[in-house]
């Protein structure tokens, strides 16, 4: 054990000292403090206007049916606590331990007894979330009569705590545990779908009883006890006896023999093995997440080259992408074709309700979509070296590059717009020009403003220059946006919403050409110099520094 | 010192490796041979517990490993193919935490000629994160010199190392086995192997397919008396490539 306290007290303080010898790393730090905290004021500010609105005899604040679904959602955290500490991951340790820790005759069961803390302090914090959510879920309601204090936290601490260390003591005794799992998803699905027919059939009394049904809150009693704090009068002794529970669940975990290294060993290797990808960003984890699949390892590929110049990178990426179909393909579509249908569902209904159904699964999928044109981004940036040389215009391979999630995103708003289009909706010019002509076109010049950025923080393994681009690419964009609305606002003002369309889509059309010029000058920038290449930078003229690109 | 009966492992339904019966006595250097995927660094994960033996049994210092880890463990030092130091210890505290795991912390008073020798003492108060691959090489042979190990295993140590740093480790293996220690070395270098080892064994597909001295090798294969130990190595891995 003294080995294993050393171990642990020079960790924590030569991070320290390192954390504070080098002021950049407490950054990310306080802008995440920060964020927290701005969102937990922001919350508790509106959480604190909207509650005067909520008066006692409203429907959906019926004190009984909050209490249900809190206690429902407890015996969800229950099958989620259990769920991620039955996953491959759950024993994974960190390469020095495989190495220095497990060949030495420290006994396993201390090797366990030094995760406590670290398990401690994750179910503090799992249960501050869950708390969290629960509040954020339940005060639309009102609210009523639930106690969200520190004994509802010290008691849902414990009850996650106690499922966590059995978990963990089923994990360290069964290695292959995907069928448990399995099995547990589907108990969770059968259960919710159970208390969701005793609700239409029996209304609140139908589900009270199921809830209070003997075997599960037996199953379930840490969560039980929780739920009782939450809801009940007297709260002072039942985080007693959630203690109580929580420290007998760690008898299992000291009670086995079990050899548990072999399968740390393996997830712990693979767990490395994602780390060192993300430091490539996004796109470095989905490659390294794709390459683990064994549907993609065991399959071979046969890929005639196709095309010249841009065209050939483009196809390069295209046969990549097709690795990985179903994201890039097929789900877009499919999504498209949803969307329409929906939209010409409420074709008929209030006006402008077909428009609404349609722009906010555009307004997520846009979200999504320069998600992964960022992704794009970095890949690009790592192999600048590589594509960089050849004899092809500096803006042709921006858009080459940036041609799958064009692709993807074309397939997406095509896919609304035929929908719609073929189902009869209403309104199908101005939903066509939108969804056909003024959406891609926006998109396309966004992920070309990605990319110029991306060439001004290339280094994708520095979170801070990472958290910069993404700063500098909001601030960048909004004069964008102003533009676009100084454009478009006096038409639609005035009346005539397709008007509107129209000259934003000419607008959207200009951006697009002004970003592929603007990226091909700071790719060619970048290339001559060697250097990141900043947004404003472009302005100024580098004659000497473009001359030195290999002519196209 | 250490005893390998009837040892296989397998991934699966795959057999990394099958019915592997060796031994590793006081006072002898073992070399364990064999081409990509021969099943080395499994039979030496095995034999430092990392792995859980499908079947067979592994003895060290008398003790059954998969029994009885921790007694088996105390005799035990190890190298692995790529050793990753803990980023946030120093060199120092490293022989430090290893030297507490094995309850040797009176060994310590060598720390300061094992990293000389090492190259390592200027950069003692380094962090692991900071040490170039060859460092990091270097540190993991340091822990495993530190502590009153009897047993040594090595899986590729030489990888990653400077020629003085080779040479250095080289001559520390052969004090220890002068001292009575018992070392099992996995390597591709076989000519260091013909030099080092006392005896080797070649393992291909997860099968033991010879074991002996270099001269025993000789006349099994009844080859040359100028063969060098990689032809006898090529001749029966390629021999076994053929076969199958």
């Amino acid at each position: 054990m003294r080995a294993i306290t050393l171990l642990t007290w020079w960790r924590i303080r030569n991070s320290l000292r390192t954390t504070m010898s080098d002021p950049r790393k407490l950054f990310g730090v306080i802008v995440l403090i920060l964020w927290l905290g701005a969102s937990l004021f922001l919350f508790n500010f509106a959480s604190s206007k909207g509650s005067h609105g909520a008066t006692p005899g409203d429907p959906v604040g019926d004190p009984l049916l909050i209490q249900c679904l809190a206690k429902i959602s407890f015996i969800v955290l229950a099958f989620v606590t259990l769920d991620i500490n039955l996953s491959e991951y759950v024993l994974a340790y960190k390469m020095p331990d495989l190495d220095y820790l497990f060949p030495s005759p420290i006994s396993r069961k201390v090797v366990i007894a030094a995760r406590i803390p670290a398990m401690v302090l994750m179910t503090a914090l799992s249960s501050g979330f869950g708390m969290f959510i629960l509040r954020v879920l339940l005060t639309p309601l009102g609210m009523p009569d639930l106690r969200m204090d520190l004994s509802t936290w010290a008691a849902l601490f414990c009850a996650v705590g106690v499922y966590k260390n059995i978990g963990t003591s089923i994990s360290l005794r069964v290695p292959e545990r995907k069928r448990l799992r399995g099995g547990f998803g589907i108990i969770c699905v059968v259960l919710i779908g159970l208390f969701a027919l005793l609700y239409f059939r029996g209304g609140l009394a139908g589900l009270q009883s199921g809830i209070q049904n003997p075997i599960l809150r037996a199953i379930f009693y840490p969560f039980v006890l929780a739920s009782d704090t939450l809801a009940g009068p007297r709260p002072t002794l039942i985080p007693l006896g959630c203690f109580g529970l929580w420290l007998v669940s760690f008898v299992p975990l000291f009670t086995t023999n079990a050899n548990f290294y072999e399968q740390s060993l393996v997830s712990s290797e693979q767990l490395a093995v994602m780390r060192t990808a993300a430091k490539g960003g996004w796109s470095g984890l989905a490659a390294s997440k794709a390459a683990k699949s064994k549907k993609v390892r065991t399959r071979s590929y046969t890929i005639p080259p196709f095309g010249k110049g841009a065209g050939a990178i483009f196809w390069a990426h295209l046969c990549a992408a097709a690795k990985r179909s179903t994201v890039n393909f097929i789900i877009p579509p499919v999504v498209g074709v949803l969307t329409g249908l929906m939209g010409v569902f409420f074709t008929d209904s209030a006006d402008g309700l077909a428009a609404t159904v349609i722009f906010i699964p555009v307004m997520y999928a846009s979200m999504f979509f320069l998600n992964a044109g960022k992704s794009a981004c970095d890949s690009a940036m790592r192999r600048r070296e590589i594509i960089g040389p050849l004899p092809v215009k500096s803006w042709k391979v921006a858009l080459a590059n940036l041609g799958v999630p064009l692709f993807s995103m074309a397939l997406f708003s095509f896919a609304i717009a035929a929908t719609y289009g073929l189902g009869g909706g209403h309104n199908l010019a101005k939903i066509c020009i939108g969804l056909g002509l003024v959406f891609p076109l926006r998109l396309a010049g966004r992920m070309m403003l990605q990319y110029i950025v991306a060439l001004g923080f290339p280094d994708t393994a520095d979170k801070m220059q990472q958290l910069m681009a993404q700063l500098f690419y909001y601030v960048t964009s909004l004069p964008f946006l102003f533009l676009e609305l100084a454009f478009t606002l006096p038409a639609y003002i005035f009346g005539s919403v397709g008007f509107a369309l129209v000259v934003n889509a000419i607008y959207q059309l200009g951006m697009l050409a002004l970003m592929l010029y603007l990226a091909g000058i700071a790719s060619d920038r970048s290339l001559a110099s060697g250097e990141p290449v900043r947004f404003w930078s472009l302005t100024k003229r580098e004659k000497a520094a473009e001359r030195i690109r290999p002519a196209a | 010192m250490l005893q390998v009966i009837n040892l296989s492992k397998s991934f699966g339904n795959k057999p990394a490796v099958e019915n592997l019966t060796f031994s590793v006595n006081a006072g002898e250097i073992v070399g364990l041979l064999g081409p990509n995927g021969a099943g080395k660094t499994t039979t030496i994960r095995c034999v430092t517990s990392l792995l859980q033996p499908s079947e067979g049994h592994i003895l060290l210092n008398g003790h059954e490993i998969t029994e009885n880890p921790v007694a088996a463990k105390r005799a035990l030092a190890f190298v692995p193919e790529v050793p990753n130091p803990y980023e946030m210890l120093t060199v120092m505290e490293h022989l430090r935490f290893v030297a507490a795991a094995y309850g040797t912390e009176e060994e310590m008073v060598h720390a300061e000629q094992i990293l000389t020798r090492l190259d390592l003492w200027e950069r003692r108060n380094d962090l692991g994160a900071t040490l170039s691959k060859g460092m990091r090489q270097k540190l993991a042979c340091a822990c495993a010199f530190v502590h009153r190990a009897e047993f040594f295993c090595f899986d590729e140590p030489l990888i990653g190392l400077d020629p003085k740093g080779m040479r250095e480790l080289k001559s520390m293996m052969l004090e220890r086995k002068a001292q009575g220690n018992a070392i099992l070395i996995s390597t591709h270098m076989l000519d260091t192997a013909e030099r080092l080892c006392d005896r080797v064994i070649i393992l291909n597909r997860g099968k033991l397919i010879v074991e002996g001295t270099v001269q025993e090798l000789h006349e099994k294969l009844s080859s040359g008396a100028d063969a060098s130990l990689e032809d006898m190595f090529l001749q029966l891995t390629e021999e076994v490539v053929a076969e199958a």
